[in-house]
């Protein structure tokens, strides 16, 4: 089966959706068809809410990475490879279905900061730990060409956010105010105060009330109603792209946007080596495939899927995969995630009865998110819901007394404080494609990472930040409860550079070399800071949507203007 | 209906955690509706744990009046309940009813009486510039 | 009904509530009557089409939506509340009345549930007609009628009225003498123009009367256009005035007459069998085959939206939490199951209908 649309998207996350209402909103009879490999799940049934209210099991887990084999998991139960010496982990760090990552994710939206843009001339300026950035390289992009989209990013998303907060420079307020400081980080705000560090509250993809008429102007956007049950809210109130692609297909005039669900793309085709036609691809359910002929494409399939689908995407003129030049080109390398820690204390008691009352953080610290931290890697700080042993209904449902949960309540607590520390690339560092299938008919993934010496050491300068913050806060036996590796921000794997020789796409995230594929993911980012990247990709995303439709921009002139580069 | 509803009315006042309980009959109501809808084996479910409460407090050798408290607090506390499988009716009762319906009740309101204003589940409701947010902020520190 | 006179002769404050709280209780019957019958047009149109005016309905029947809310703040701020049985629900085909005996004088016509047609949004412009429109039909206007009666804008000023009477006698003290905390706010609403006013005071309610009045079947043409040009700013536009845009096709223009057909930007409706459902009219239970999908279906429905009303009218008389459960999992939960049975023909129908739900009362676990 053949179809024919202008521009095809391949991915249905964060990024095709800010992209897509970006394109249409300038011109609503644009021809944009999304691919997606997975399948709609329910959104906002309320059934599915109170069962995942009760068994903490949400409708998407399917869409997501297996574990990686073990000796007690293998066969059926287990899928993608791993190797190198940094526990990378796989499951659980991703949701492969209509809407993406955004079904998952907690919404926190930090903007990075301008010296990320600039990593490698920053720490080469300096003397400390030049060799472990050596083979990271600076955005092409600063801060300031990014900050008008970043604008436009929270305005879409929904971000509440303290617009006092200059941590990082903006011209614009958050489109609403912050949600306060909880009880339970008034331990945490004290401890920071006297040892002098700052911090704020958290900015998330949360929509709020502005208590005037630009509330009605999103009427389909529930307010969050801070009901705590955020990785599958009830009303929406948390960005989720499916909401968002739902509402662009059924309640906006598009009348030439779609979008082809259980839709595996195998691979780019190519007529020219700087011209793409399209897609093949294969129906997730069945024996079906077919082609797509499209004008142009764009590869927003997240951060390690998309490096694979370049991967696969061989050709006569692109021998080594799409945006390859060479037989170890970028695509696919200098993979980077986040580490995340959990640290973990006890307070002696807990007067206050502090317990977990929402089930998003109000409160960071980017103290340590700085320029002067940049060559040992910087690192947040956020403060949980919850100290971990309050849990009510475990309390309840096990049998114990209302006195007896009153005194459990008041008695030894244990607290956490989490955080994310910024991983640098090494070219060593990749994801590849394996010949067999996961689960989902997508091929498999192999991840290669090694993590350097200065990673293993920055978790110990950490630990002695949080033992100090503890100490402030009277916590005690203050252990590294979690160290994880989850890929949840995989990112660098198609990076931007200044030209071929150091990334797979330029500043306008076009391939170099061709003329009509662009990478919208995580995947272009050089570096990514210590903080979550999905406003970034937002921003990116608007940015490349106005980008594709300035005025007086014609279809087929675009080529012609690759073709001038 | 009427068993489950009685169910809901002992864990309120097991734990003395929630007040006008006839508030919340209409949302139980909800619940058991989508439970089934859910996952039809709940109709069964909810059959045969009702069934095996009613044994249950026929069983207690007390008086009428003390009877049905006691052999709800067995249900609610006793160990033997709790640990899974559920593979006799009163452990069914227990694990996919009566603990079902404690989760439910804490997130109705039942979570205040241990000291927090907003749960994971409760609709806490917005957080409305100028107004108190909907559950603890830190407290200003005094000068 | 015994009335309590006191000393001075006069009837008490009371049994003065009690007549408001029977005005009320059919003003919120009034509100919750046309919700149907606008969500039924809106389930019989076959997606994509007619997407605009499915749209522009859909904000109307969440403003319907707010004036069910408002009107049930008005019964609690009073002492009162909004009563629901299976008589009170309305059964279609409907005929607005007061009083269970007495059509609105405006009214004089049946509501039906039926299909998205050119005939259902005359209905429609007709139930929200302005009281001072000038092209009124000739059969709303030259019925007999045997008892005195309202138009419907009458009938919310004689509300107004009868409250700023009895705030002038006993103060406003007396007569609102519930705070404001069992009424449904602004956390619940979030939909469409205006929002719930929690309401304390006389000046407060008369701002929820004329909210109803100015967005819905109350409105007049002089007011609308004492509001400054009209149809310069959409907010402002009665549900009239948007129903008429889906009627003749085209959006209204700011400086157009309020008298007129708009004048504007063509608005694409289409009626033909390809954009809406065949649906069965004002659709009984008894209509489909006991056993049938339809008729389980049907029941399923039914259930949900009794529910779902029962959670609406418990927040409206003092639980105001319970309208989350109304909204997520009643409305949410009823449109599924409604675009499945407009999608399913009925068997054996000669005349080739689908089927449709019938809003009827069934005790949720009957």
């Amino acid at each position: 089966m053949t179809r024919e649309v202008e521009t095809l998207i391949i991915g249905s996350g964060v990024a095709a959706a800010a992209f897509s209402q970006e394109i249409l909103q300038h011109d609503p009879k644009a021809s944009i068809l999304i691919v997606e490999a997975g399948d709609p799940i329910p959104m906002q049934d309320f059934k599915l809410w109170e069962n995942f209210l009760l068994t903490k099991k949400a409708p998407y887990e399917y869409y997501e990475d297996l574990a990686f084999a073990t000796r007690d998991l293998f066969g059926a139960d287990a899928e993608n490879s791993r190797r190198g010496d940094a526990p990378v982990e796989l499951k659980g760090s991703r949701v492969m279905t209509l809407g993406g990552s955004t079904h998952h994710w907690g919404g926190w939206s930090f903007r990075m900061k301008p010296e990320d843009f600039n990593l490698r001339s920053n720490v080469m300026a300096g003397n400390v730990n030049k060799a472990a950035i050596k083979d990271c390289i600076d955005w092409p992009i600063k801060y300031d060409d990014l900050e008008p989209y970043y604008c436009l990013a929270e305005e879409y998303i929904g971000v509440s956010g303290d617009s006092d907060d200059r941590t990082v420079p903006r011209s614009k307020n958050y489109p609403f105010k912050p949600f306060p400081f909880t009880l339970e980080d008034q331990p945490v705000a004290r401890a920071m105060d006297k040892l002098g560090y700052c911090y704020g509250n958290l900015p998330i993809a949360r929509q709020g009330v502005n208590g005037g008429e630009s509330d009605r102007e999103k009427p389909h956007r529930a307010p969050c109603q801070t009901t705590g049950t955020c990785k599958y809210c009830p009303f929406g109130a948390r960005y989720a792209a499916a909401n968002f692609l739902d509402f662009m297909s059924n309640h906006e005039s598009y009348d030439n946007f779609d979008i082809m669900t259980n839709c595996i793309v195998e691979e780019i085709l190519m007529t020219a080596k700087n011209k793409a036609c399209g897609i093949s691809y294969r129906n997730r359910l069945g024996a079906e495939t077919g082609e797509i002929l499209a004008e142009r494409v764009i590869v927003a399939a997240g951060a390690i899927e998309s490096a694979k689908l370049l991967l696969r995407s061989k050709s006569g003129d692109w021998t080594y995969g799409l945006g390859n030049y060479v037989a170890d080109g970028f695509v696919g390398r200098n993979f980077v995630f986040h580490p995340y820690f959990m640290f973990q204390g006890t307070m002696a008691s807990n007067p206050l009865l502090l317990q977990p009352e929402m089930d998003f953080p109000t409160f960071c610290s980017r103290h340590f998110d700085t320029e002067a931290e940049q060559a040992k890697g910087k690192f947040i700080l956020v403060n949980p819901p919850g100290p971990s042993s309050v849990k009510l209904a475990d309390m309840l449902t096990k049998g114990q007394t209302k006195d007896q949960i009153n005194q459990q309540l008041r008695g030894t607590t244990v607290v956490q404080l989490h955080g994310m520390v910024e991983f640098f690339s090494q070219s060593a560092n990749r994801v590849s494609n394996c010949l067999k299938r996961n689960h989902l008919g997508l091929t498999e993934t192999q991840v290669i990472c090694n993590a350097d010496e200065g990673v293993k050491e920055r978790i110990v300068d950490i630990e002695e930040v949080v033992g100090k913050i503890f100490d402030g806060m009277g916590v005690s036996n203050l252990s590294l409860n979690t160290y994880s590796w989850r890929a949840d921000h995989a990112a660098s794997v198609c990076r931007m550079g200044r030209d071929e020789s150091e990334g797979v796409v330029d500043k306008d995230l076009k391939i170099f070399g061709v003329d009509n594929v662009y990478v919208l993911s995580n995947a272009v980012f050089p570096s990514i800071g210590c903080v979550n990247p999905t406003l970034t990709l937002t921003a990116l995303a608007i940015r490349l949507g106005r980008h594709l439709t300035k005025p007086g921009k014609v279809r087929g002139e675009e080529i012609a203007l690759g073709a001038k580069q | 209906m009427d068993a489950l509803w009685a169910i809901f009315i002992q864990i309120c006042l097991f734990w003395d955690n929630l007040d006008n309980v006839h508030q919340y009959r209409s949302r139980l109501e909800s619940f058991v509706i989508n439970r089934i809808a859910n996952d039809p084996t709940y109709h069964d479910v909810y059959t045969r744990s009702v069934a095996a409460i009613k044994d249950l407090i026929a069983q207690q050798q007390l008086p009428p009046s003390q009877a049905e408290a006691a052999a709800y607090q067995f249900l609610f506390t006793d160990q033997n309940l709790y640990s899974p499988p559920p593979n006799t009716d009163l452990k069914l009762a227990r694990q996919k009813v009566a603990n079902e319906l404690i989760m439910l009740q804490l997130a109705l309101g039942g979570f205040k009486a241990f000291g927090a204003t907003n749960y994971c589940g409760y609709f806490g409701g917005p957080n409305i510039p100028g107004e108190p947010p909907p559950y603890r902020p830190m407290e200003k520190e005094a000068k | 009904m015994t009335q309590n006179i006191d000393a001075s002769g006069t009837i008490s404050l009371a049994d003065q509530k009690k007549k408001l709280y029977k005005l009320l209780q059919t003003a919120f019957e009034l509100e919750l009557g046309t919700m149907p019958p606008y969500l039924m047009a809106i389930l019989s149109i076959r997606p994509p089409h007619n997407r605009v005016a499915s749209n522009i309905i859909h904000e109307i029947v969440m403003e319907e939506m707010l004036h069910l809310l408002l009107v049930g703040n008005l019964m609690t701020s009073l002492g009162g509340s909004i009563e629901l049985t299976e008589g009170t629900i309305p059964t279609y085909p409907l005929r607005l009345k007061f009083d269970d005996k007495i059509t609105f004088e405006d009214r004089q016509f049946d509501v039906n549930l039926a299909p998205f047609s050119k005939e259902t949004i005359k209905t429609f412009t007709d139930i929200e007609q302005p009281r001072d429109w000038e092209l009124l039909d000739q059969r709303l206007m030259f019925v007999e009628i045997d008892v005195p009666s309202y138009t419907v804008g009458g009938f919310y000023a004689a509300i107004g009225t009868t409250l700023k009477n009895l705030c002038q006698q006993y103060g406003e003290k007396e007569v609102f003498a519930c705070d404001g905390s069992k009424q449904v706010n602004q956390a619940y609403y979030w939909w469409g123009r205006g929002e719930p006013i929690i309401i304390t005071d006389l000046e407060s309610a008369l701002r929820a009367l004329s909210i109803i009045v100015l967005q819905g079947e109350g409105t007049s043409v002089a007011q609308f256009e004492a509001q400054g040009k009209p149809f310069e700013n959409r907010e402002l536009m009665a549900h009239f005035y948007r129903f008429r845009e889906i009627l003749c096709e085209q959006c209204y223009r700011p400086g157009d007459d309020p008298r007129k057909d708009p004048s504007g930007d063509r608005l694409d409706v289409n009626y033909g069998p390809d954009a809406v459902f065949p649906i069965i009219t004002n659709a009984k239970a008894t209509d489909y085959a006991a056993g049938s999908l339809l008729s389980q279906l049907n029941f399923d429905f039914n259930r949900r939206y009794t529910l779902m009303l029962t959670q609406v009218v418990d927040a409206l008389n003092g639980t105001p939490k319970v309208m989350y459960t109304a909204i997520m999992n009643g409305m949410h939960g009823l449109m599924p199951i409604a675009a499945k049975m407009v999608a399913m023909p009925i068997e054996g129908d000669r005349d080739g209908r689908t089927g449709a739900p019938s809003f009827e009362w069934i005790d949720p676990f009957s």
